[in-house]
């Protein structure tokens, strides 16, 4: 309102002093000098980054003017020709720019949108210490440790034995820290007998190298290579020799 | 004497099935000779003047025993007893030139004995003839407790073999085996004659005991045990028992094998720190040591070229367990077996020409014995179509093969000629495996 107040006083102003000049002289004679220094008018543009905001977060109002000495951003303050300012409204709205030169004043806006903010909630895990009651270390290793099994001439430990030295990891770390452990490497009987000796022997401590792998401290554990002479299942099938083909784990008592 | 030959051949189904890699020329091991030299072996009768009875026992067993060395020895045609003349030969006086030649039987070489109880020993003497020259060509006389009545007659054959081969060999009826037999509790290392007689235990502690390997000297054994927990490398002297452990010890020893001056061995093992088994050389009482493959992968049974100066083992470097050969610092590696599949237990040929093995080719169901020519890599199958047959070691002959096969049902010692001919099984007793055969017993 006072912006539109002023504007108007001063073209009311400019021309009654037209009028004057031209009443006074009659000879049609370019604009008078002090009009012709009468500036341009200011420019202003104003920019909103991001124009999205979420419930509380900030957002940055950047100007650039030309022909002004000042800028005023309503609701916000005065600042100087060039500038921007960060403005965290809570709600969506629209800032207006007022630059004011010698020329006279123009305005601009833009909008801020604020969205709501997510719903979150911040959780508490309880904290409980578990240990075994009523149960040997026998009888824990017994029931948690299991055995891995191999294919035929390898010594890699397959996805779904990796689970299963990661559950017999986290057993041996966490409920049996102090049983050390060894690590037999059994074949079938399909290769040869002195080859499987070394065979047992990469079964046993592939399997060993995993454990390591998961945090548990080698020192713990031992290995040895039963090759084929120690076979699970005596038979000569496939069903026996997949069983043979393992490493097998035994408890080292404290 | 082709027919002859045949027919044992195909009645054993062992034939001989060059494989594809395996060019025109066929591989041939020490061949038999062109035209056998026949032999009479009249029946060794009681010397005149014995008045023990019990002689005739021990002679049984003495011209039983010398008959099947002869024959084993694959040098010889024996000539049936049955077209012998009637008279019997006990001194070498009795013996008729004229009877022998007349009857146009072809005979080389006519061996005649005779034996007496002499004080609780047995007392033989042999005596060998070249029946062109009718000139005595061997003479020797044999004393020793009736216990060892065998022994006499393997010592009779070697002499006979040594002296009409032209030491082409020494004769191996006086070599023996030792092998790993299945217990309840593991396996012990036992021992016995080359033609499965004299069955000995070497090992009896309840353990596991496996791959026995013979000093070149034959008078140790050395030998992977289970006895102390982690398996280690022993040595057993065979006439002492006296049993010394390997000083080095890791994680695993196992396949040791004597270097032929027997002064060092080549073993697998995986030290301490090591995540997986590689080839070692050492001296016997451990020092030089030296990790001659230094390969990941799994590396091992060793076993010596006869010069000393290569070695051949088992890698499983290119994905699945093959045959590699290298000098003793592990330079100039070379892969044996070309063909895919699982190649196992490699021996070298005491001539250093020919490397045995168990291979089974992808494309088959079970191992089989092969010989591969070292320089020219070409192969030749041994046996066929008989269960799987396994762990190959040669005679000091380097004409025989001894090996396990489950071709009966249960695993047991076999030789055979080597070229797949002349099968014998040696073992009968539930589970006999990885067998070596010694070094000659008369190095004469």
């Amino acid at each position: 309102m006072k912006v539109n107040n002023r504007l108007l006083i001063v073209g009311v102003a400019v021309t009654l002093l037209c009028l004057a000049a031209g009443c006074k002289k009659r000879t049609p004679v370019a604009a008078p000098p002090a009009a012709q220094q009468q500036l341009a008018a200011p420019t202003i543009t104003l920019t909103a980054q991001p124009p999205i905001i979420a419930e509380g977060a900030s957002a940055t109002l950047s100007w650039t003017t030309t022909n002004a000495t000042g800028v005023t951003i309503e609701t916000v303050g005065q600042f100087p020709p060039q500038g921007s300012t960060v403005v965290s409204p809570k709600a969506s709205v629209t800032y207006v720019a007022v630059a004011t030169g010698a020329g006279g004043t123009v305005s601009t806006q833009a909008r801020v949108t604020v969205t709501p903010a997510p719903v979150t909630t911040t959780t508490e895990s309880p904290r409980v210490d578990e240990t075994d009651q009523g149960f040997t270390v026998e009888q824990i290793f017994k029931n948690e440790i299991q055995d891995v099994f191999f294919d035929f001439d390898r010594a890699e430990i397959t996805a779904e034995y990796k689970d299963i030295l990661r559950r017999n990891a986290d057993v041996l770390i966490r409920r049996l820290p102090q049983v050390g452990i060894m690590i037999e490497g059994h074949c079938d009987e399909r290769g040869t007998e002195e080859y499987n000796i070394g065979l047992g022997d990469r079964r046993a401590n592939a399997t060993r190298d995993y454990l390591v792998s998961l945090g548990m401290s080698a020192t713990r554990i031992k290995t040895i290579s039963y090759g084929e002479e120690r076979p699970f299942d005596p038979a000569h099938n496939e069903e026996a020799w997949a069983k043979n083909r393992r490493a097998h784990f035994v408890l080292i008592k404290p | 004497m082709k027919r002859f030959r045949l027919l044992p051949l195909l009645a054993l189904g062992c034939m001989i099935f060059p494989l594809a890699q395996a060019d025109d020329a066929s591989i041939v091991i020490k061949p038999r000779p062109a035209t056998a030299t026949v032999l009479a072996i009249p029946e060794f009768q009681p010397k005149s003047g014995n008045l023990d009875p019990s002689v005739d026992e021990y002679l049984k067993i003495v011209n039983e025993t010398l008959w099947n060395d002869l024959e084993y020895s694959a040098f010889f045609k024996l000539l049936s007893r049955s077209f012998y003349p009637a008279l019997r030969i006990n001194e070498p006086e009795e013996l008729v030139f004229k009877d022998w030649q007349d009857r146009n039987l072809g005979v080389d070489f006519i061996v005649i004995g005779n034996a007496r109880i002499e004080s609780n020993y047995l007392v033989v003497q042999c005596r060998v003839f070249d029946l062109k020259t009718r000139e005595q060509v061997l003479g020797k006389q044999f004393r020793t407790i009736p216990r060892y009545t065998r022994a006499i007659a393997h010592r009779i054959a070697d002499h006979i073999v040594s002296l009409l081969s032209a030491n082409a060999s020494h004769g191996i009826a006086s070599t023996q085996i030792v092998f790993e037999r299945k217990t309840r509790t593991g396996k012990e290392i036992y021992l016995a004659d080359y033609d499965g007689a004299n069955l000995q235990p070497i090992t009896s502690n309840g353990s596991i005991n496996v791959t026995p390997a013979w000093n070149p000297s034959n008078e140790s054994i050395a030998f992977t045990s289970y006895y102390e927990g982690t398996p280690r490398l022993y040595l057993v002297s065979l006439s002492s028992g006296q049993l010394q452990a390997f000083p080095q010890s890791g994680g695993l020893l196992t396949t040791p094998a004597f270097s032929p001056d027997g002064k060092q061995l080549a073993f697998s093992a995986r030290l301490n720190d090591a995540s997986d088994t590689d080839i070692y050389v050492a001296d016997l009482d451990g020092g030089n040591l030296r990790n001659i493959t230094q390969h990941p992968g799994i590396d091992i049974s060793p076993c010596w070229s006869p010069t000393g100066r290569q070695l051949a083992f088992v890698s499983n470097r290119g994905g699945v367990p093959q045959i590699h050969i290298c000098d003793t610092f592990g330079a100039d590696l070379t892969r044996i077996t070309m063909e895919s599949g699982y190649a196992s237990s490699p021996d070298w040929s005491p001539d250093g020409r020919y490397l045995v093995f168990s291979w089974k080719p992808s494309r088959m169901t079970h191992f089989d014995l092969f010989i591969a020519e070292v320089a020219t890599q070409r192969i030749l199958q041994l046996t066929q179509g008989h269960g799987d047959n396994e762990n190959p070691s040669w005679a000091p002959d380097g004409r025989h093969i001894v090996f396990q096969s489950n071709r009966s049902g249960s695993m047991e010692i076999y030789t055979i000629f080597a070229d797949g001919t002349e099968l014998r099984q040696i073992t009968n007793l539930q589970g006999c495996s990885n067998p070596d055969w010694s070094s000659y017993a008369l190095k004469n």
